[in-house]
């Protein structure tokens, strides 16, 4: 859930902007306060799938308007203004065609941002417009919108569900590479991914290590999409896949148990429980793995820090302090051993059951 | 890129993406929204002005908000993270430059704009819908037009006056320098709002006579600070409705950023109605952004392609190209003779009754 906007953060460096002249920081600051207009133009020609029509070869909006039945006007207006900001480029009989930057809305596409870019623009959306509501309480803005927490929500309604997950995929594509890159697994026999999702960091450990296996654990609406992924298939000899709630137990009996991006979900009191049910679930000396942001004690973070808000007010979860994370889990009957910083900005807390 | 090098190469902008990959261009565009409700809600808790004076602790923040502290902290933290904020001291949070222009206090305060969110947020929200429908997305939302919603609550309407008055300040001071009225006896400024771009006129041209027609509603909330001698005098307001007639006698007539609110047949009937109450030999200026044939990749074209999509969720109406323009004003009665640049985004289109 990203949403650092790196041009305008080095823009506005207090240390930069002295020199700048009065027009262009008003610049820069209008450009802020209608952040919601480019985001909501990118949700549209995502949720219509503009980018897979295109995916052929060059198309005139007319052509792109009959095969989604919409309206050519206003697509053209759409289509114009993603052109200026660089998703596609129109050229002179006016045909439209996928840009580097375009083709990233592709399905298809390793990498896709697609689903990010749907996700975004419904619940977070609807979320953010509420957040007045998150600084009078301390309450996500999400729940006071939907009247549920979300992942109550997200049970309920599969669609956004799926959308969730599949997002979610597509980040943890680029994380799940990088952790495997990042840790050594050798010795290690079985891995339970707890809330694991689509199960795309299992899979990713499993293909590297052929002596491991694995069993992928979350609520029975995520693994039911899961198990429809190719890659758990081809490991299916040696990846279990089991449906729970990891507020009431955690498969038992691994020597290596991971929670990624799970705990910043969560509040200190529910991130607890669940670290207490993996203890639980854990022998003396086993190991457990959370991949996280870790944010540092200072404000000159902005991926994290933004991701924190995203947290806040969304799901009601926070990004933590190593400090914090050695509290937590001690709490739960475990010791940091080491933060190993990936070449994603999160990183693998390492912690021992005691 | 630095905001100074931005400035520099603004004649010639290069690509937003330039040297970042795509995937994080693309990112920071998709969350553009929290980047924005986040400015809202600092600027809605009145936490610039609380800043105005030096830097405050997250307690002082606090007892002067009402708001939850932990999640004030986290929020400080983020604002300051883009750049509006600094943190000088743990937990103790001071304006950056960029952060000043948040305070209600100072000339040419941003603080209107940032708070304009809270009414267009929510209509964006089904930007897809217009995209679908073609149907404009506010009243879809809300069940009427965007203007007679600023009718029925008066809290929107000074909202939104608030952030018009912003916008057409550096307007106003571009189309005084950009063309002569020198020749003219009155200016009827139709739907001149509050009044800012003709009391300038007024001012740079000390024999001009002004008129200033917009409908009741607006007429009613005009504030009368910006009394200048010699100006007020000059200048009488006049309430009506632009679609059944606009008031006569004036030898020059102000359409700024009217028509952009408007589809095609609406515009027509607002020209029609000006050709009716001008001199036969009188001028009309509309003032507008002119949109290019076609867009390239550049964020000079940001504000024109955004402003467009904004008509189309908020009022129904669009930027529209020269060729556009000229099939309007035709179908109008009316000749394009020249369209004069301004310093600011806006040109100025001048026309003639069709002989």
């Amino acid at each position: 859930m990203s949403l650092t906007d790196e041009e305008t953060l080095s823009a506005t460096k207090p240390h930069q902007v002295q020199n700048a002249d009065r027009l262009s920081l008003a610049m820069t600051l209008r450009r802020m306060f209608t952040g919601y207009w480019i985001s909501q133009s990118i949700y549209a020609i995502a949720k219509l799938g503009v980018a897979d029509l295109l995916s052929a070869g060059p198309q005139s909006v007319d052509q792109l308007a009959r095969s989604l039945r919409v309206d050519q006007g206003a697509l053209y207006r759409m289509m114009r203004t993603l052109s200026s900001y660089g998703l596609f480029t129109e050229d002179e009989q006016g045909l439209f065609q996928l840009t580097a930057l375009g083709s990233l809305l592709r399905t298809d596409v390793p990498g896709s941002m697609r689903a990010m870019a749907i996700w975004n623009g419904e619940l977070p959306y609807k979320a953010w417009g509420a957040v007045l509501h998150t600084l009078e309480t301390g309450q996500p803005a999400l729940s006071h919108a939907l009247g549920m927490k979300l992942f109550e929500y997200l049970s309920q309604d599969l669609e956004s569900r799926r959308i969730f997950d599949e997002a979610m995929t597509g980040l943890s594509i680029q994380v799940s590479q990088a952790v495997v890159q990042a840790y050594d697994f050798s010795g290690i026999k079985q891995i339970v991914d707890v809330g694991g999702g689509q199960g795309t960091l299992v899979a990713a450990i499993l293909e590297a290590h052929a002596e491991l296996r694995g069993i992928l654990f979350d609520l029975p609406a995520a693994v039911e999409n899961a198990r429809k992924q190719v890659a758990l298939e081809r490991l299916a000899s040696r990846c279990e896949v089991v449906a729970g709630n990891f507020f009431e137990h955690v498969p038992p009996g691994a020597d290596c148990y991971l929670l990624a991006s799970v705990i910043h979900d969560w509040d200190d009191e529910r991130g607890l429980r669940i670290l207490t049910h993996c203890r639980k679930a854990m022998d003396q000396g086993g190991k457990l793995l959370l991949v996280e942001c870790v944010v540092a004690d200072s404000s000159d973070q902005p991926f994290s820090t933004l991701l924190d808000l995203q947290m806040l007010v969304v799901t009601g979860g926070r990004e933590r302090t190593e400090t914090q994370f050695a509290e937590l889990l001690a709490a739960a009957g475990f010791r940091l051993t080491r933060v190993i910083q990936t070449e994603v900005p999160e990183c693998i807390i390492e912690a021992v059951a005691i | 890129m630095s905001t100074t090098s931005f400035a520099k190469k603004s004649s010639t902008p290069p690509p937003a993406s330039m040297g970042l990959p795509p995937q994080l261009v693309l990112a920071r565009m998709m969350s553009g929204y929290a980047v924005s409700q986040l400015i809202y809600v600092v600027v809605k808790l009145g936490i610039p002005d609380l800043l105005a004076d030096g830097p405050l602790t997250l307690e002082e923040l606090t007892a002067g908000t009402k708001a939850h502290p932990q999640s004030l902290l986290r929020l400080m933290r983020g604002v300051a993270a883009v750049g509006l904020f600094e943190e000088v001291n743990e937990r103790q949070f001071a304006l950056t430059a960029l952060g000043q222009y948040l305070r209600a206090d100072v000339p040419d305060s941003l603080a209107p704009m940032a708070l304009f969110s809270q009414d267009s947020y929510q209509a964006w929200g089904h930007l897809l819908h217009a995209v679908e429908t073609g149907e404009t997305a506010f009243p879809h939302v809300f069940g009427v037009h965007r203007y007679q919603y600023l009718e029925q609550h008066p809290d929107a309407a000074v909202r939104f006056n608030a952030a018009m008055s912003v916008l057409s300040s550096q307007l106003r001071r571009a189309v005084v320098a950009a063309y002569d009225f020198s020749r003219f006896k009155t200016a009827v400024d139709v739907g001149g709002g509050q009044g800012g771009l003709l009391l300038d006129i007024l001012q740079a041209n000390s024999t001009l006579r002004g008129i200033l027609f917009d409908t009741a509603s607006v007429v009613q909330t005009i504030t009368q600070n910006r009394v200048t001698a010699g100006v007020a005098e000059r200048c009488k307001t006049i309430a009506g409705d632009f679609f059944k007639a606009v008031p006569g006698g004036g030898d020059v007539y102000l359409l700024a950023h009217v028509i952009h609110n408007w589809d095609d047949d609406q515009s027509s009937s607002i020209l029609e109605n000006c050709a009716q109450g001008m001199d036969p030999q009188g001028t009309l200026l509309i003032i507008e952004m002119i949109m290019p044939e076609q867009c390239g990749p550049s964020p000079a074209t940001y504000p024109l392609v955004m402003t467009d999509l904004q008509m189309l969720v908020m009022t129904g109406g669009r930027e529209r190209t020269e060729a556009e323009f000229r099939a309007l004003l035709e179908r109008a009665g009316f000749e394009l003779k020249r369209i004069i640049p301004t310093q600011a985004l806006e040109s100025i289109i001048e026309c003639v009754r069709s002989t």
